[in-house]
């Protein structure tokens, strides 16, 4: 039996109480949850509003908001977008923790004597490189942030906006006397890059639901 | 319904096997088909099934199609070419699996 126009919205009314705006699950979750109550509706002899509220309750331990340390706490999503969101970050974040730690390693242990020419010249190739990643970084951030479709891949992108704004301003500021500025540019780097990979995936999925988005 | 620690570790392997005998499916179909198939014994939930579609998908072994289905739209996985032979894999593995099983838990009536 098929739902009519108000039971449809009480489905998508609910799915926007839960936060599931994006689209990579938003668009299967409701046919699944459309498709549970139609068939309950034609096997059990009961009303719209049990079953809707059966189905629902099953539900909600998927879609209740979660968040994670590796995004900040700040930032939460439905546990099922969550789960997604942290399994695609997780090689990326550990990727770029240990760029953190291993410069400032290989310094220690190298003991490099550079000719303060070599730094400067250095710095500046640093400073120009990191200039143009910036604004590859803010093209991609701020081109996810105004599509009004979401995907799972904006969403990571989102919570890298606020950890990111830092980095280009201290590599400006900063020499390569010490591995501290090399940390932050190969970090940077891996941002950007981490942007960009996100930015793409987030316009391949987009692609994936044109009979929605038009 | 006490077994589904058993079968968890099978759930990519079933969903293949069903996508390799029914062309294209989608996700509350495969539900209904596995409770179906398993006279209710192995329920898939939401929360299991999901994670592991979109693991096959990024890993290249199904493909999507997004298409509208009365008033809404619709999500159907399908075997790629790499899902059809990883298809083979994991069922040989799992034959193997609970022939090795059977030994160990019924030596007398092992599939050899």
């Amino acid at each position: 039996m098929e739902l009519t126009k108000e039971q449809i919205q009480r489905v998508n009314k609910y799915l926007d109480l839960k936060g599931v705006k994006f689209i990579d699950f938003r668009v299967e979750i409701f046919d699944h949850i459309v498709s549970q109550i139609e068939q309950k509706l034609e096997v059990e002899n009961t009303d719209f509003e049990t079953i809707f509220y059966q189905v629902t309750d099953q539900w909600n331990k998927q879609l209740n908001s979660s968040s994670s340390f590796i995004f900040g706490l700040a930032y939460s999503a439905p546990k099922v977008v969550m789960n997604k969101a942290k399994k695609v970050f997780k090689p990326f974040f550990f990727f770029t923790l240990v760029l953190c730690i291993l410069p400032g390693i290989l310094m220690s242990f190298l003991d490099l004597k550079i000719s303060p020419q070599v730094v400067n010249r250095t710095s500046k190739t640093i400073n120009v490189i990191a200039l143009l990643l910036s604004s590859i970084w803010l093209f991609t951030t701020i081109k996810t942030s105004r599509d009004k479709i979401k995907t799972v891949y904006s969403f990571i992108i989102k919570t890298q906006s606020l950890t990111i704004i830092y980095v280009p301003l201290m590599v400006l500021t900063s020499s390569i006397k010490d591995g501290l500025t090399i940390t932050l540019f190969l970090v940077f780097v891996s941002m950007v890059m981490l942007n960009v990979i996100f930015y793409k995936k987030h316009q391949k999925e987009k692609e994936k639901y044109k009979l929605l988005v038009g | 319904m006490g077994n589904q620690k058993l079968y968890k570790g099978s759930l990519q392997t079933i969903i293949l096997k069903l996508l390799a005998q029914n062309d294209k499916m989608y996700g509350y179909e495969i539900t209904q088909k596995v409770k179906e198939l398993t006279k209710g014994e192995l329920k898939i939930t939401e929360g299991a099934l999901y994670p592991a579609l979109h693991k096959l998908e990024a890993e290249g072994l199904l493909d999507v199609e997004v298409a509208k289905v009365g008033n809404r739209l619709r999500k159907y996985y399908k075997l790629t070419e790499n899902g059809t032979k990883e298809t083979a894999n994991k069922l040989e593995e799992m034959q193997e699996f609970l022939k090795t099983m059977q030994q160990l838990v019924n030596p007398k009536f092992s599939l050899e």
